[in-house]
C-alpha cells in the first residue's frame, strides 16, 4: 500500500477543511498564510484528483457573483492528514518511542 | 415622444382645471420644456399663453438639452480577455476547475473595493488578481509539460 504524501500545501488546505467543514477557495486563501490565490485552485484540483477532496457548486449564487465551488476533504484527505500528523507528533518525540 | 410633444393645452381642453392644476402641469413639464426657438419660458409666460389661446403648435415641446448627462464609460470586467484566451487555450476541466474560479475570486474582491468606494484598492485587486491567474496558467502548462515528459520517458523506457 502506498502511504499518501502531502507537500505543505495540501496539508494545510486538509487542516482547514477539517477544522471548518466546507469552505471554498477564497476563503480557503483569506484564512491561511500559506495558500496563495493563484495555486489554491491549481492545489484543489490535485487534491481532488488523489482523491483528498471533493467539491460540490454552490445551488444559490451568493449575490456578489456566480456560484462558488465549495469543497470538502474525504475520507481519504482526513486519513492522510491524520497519519500526517501522527508522523509528525513521533518525529518530534512526542508520543514516546517508535514503534518498530 | 408622444408624451414630450403633446400639447400643454389638452390638460386645460380635457377637463377644464383650475390654474392651479394647470400651474403643476406646467412645473411638471417644465423641466423638458423649450419653445420651438430653443428659448426657455417662464412658467407664468406659459400660463399666459394658455390664457391667451395659444395656438397649439407653440406647445409642441422638444427634449431640453441644455445639460448633458455625464457620459458612462461602459468597460468590460476585469479578467474578460484573460478568460476569453483561457478557454480557448485550455480544456474545459482546467478553465471551470482553476481559471474562471480564480477570475470569479478577483471580481468579487474588486466589486467590493468598489462597493466600499475603495478605488486604489480595486486598482491593486485587479492586478493581483491578474497576476494570480498568470501564476495558475503557469502551473497548469508547466504540470502538463511534466506530466507529458514522465508519459514519454515511460513510453521509451
Amino acid at each position: 500500500m502506498d502511504i499518501p504524501r502531502l507537500s505543505p500545501k495540501e496539508a494545510e488546505v486538509l487542516r482547514l477543511l477539517i477544522a471548518n467543514g466546507e469552505m471554498y477557495g477564497l476563503q480557503l486563501v483569506t484564512s491561511s498564510d500559506v495558500l496563495k490565490r493563484g495555486t489554491v485552485y491549481v492545489t484543489l484540483s490535485r487534491m481532488a484528483e488523489k482523491g483528498y477532496v471533493e467539491s460540490r457548486q454552490e445551488e444559490v449564487s451568493p449575490g456578489d457573483g456566480p456560484p462558488r465551488r465549495l469543497y470538502k476533504a474525504t475520507g481519504l484527505g482526513v486519513r492522510a492528514y491524520r497519519a500526517l500528523e501522527h508522523a509528525a507528533r513521533l518525529f518530534a518525540g512526542g508520543e514516546g518511542a517508535w514503534a518498530m | 415622444m408622444g408624451d414630450v410633444n403633446r400639447p400643454v393645452r389638452s390638460a386645460r381642453v380635457m377637463d377644464e382645471p383650475s390654474i392651479e392644476d394647470v400651474r403643476r402641469y406646467v412645473m411638471e413639464l417644465r423641466e423638458r420644456l423649450v419653445v420651438p426657438q430653443n428659448i426657455i419660458v417662464s412658467n407664468e409666460q406659459l400660463l399666459r399663453w394658455i390664457d391667451a389661446d395659444t395656438p397649439d403648435e407653440m406647445f409642441h415641446r422638444e427634449p431640453k438639452r441644455l445639460q448633458q448627462p455625464e457620459p458612462v464609460r461602459v468597460s468590460a470586467p476585469p479578467g474578460h480577455t484573460l478568460l476569453a484566451i483561457a478557454e480557448f487555450l485550455c480544456s474545459e476541466r482546467t478553465f471551470d476547475e482553476i481559471l474562471r474560479p480564480t477570475i470569479d475570486d478577483m471580481r468579487r474582491e474588486y466589486n467590493q473595493a468598489l462597493a466600499d468606494d475603495r478605488r486604489a484598492k480595486a486598482k491593486w485587486v485587479r492586478m493581483r488578481g491578474t497576476w494570480s491567474f498568470l501564476a495558475a496558467a503557469g502551473m497548469v502548462a508547466f504540470g502538463s509539460v511534466g506530466k507529458l515528459v514522465v508519459r514519454v520517458w515511460r513510453l521509451i523506457g
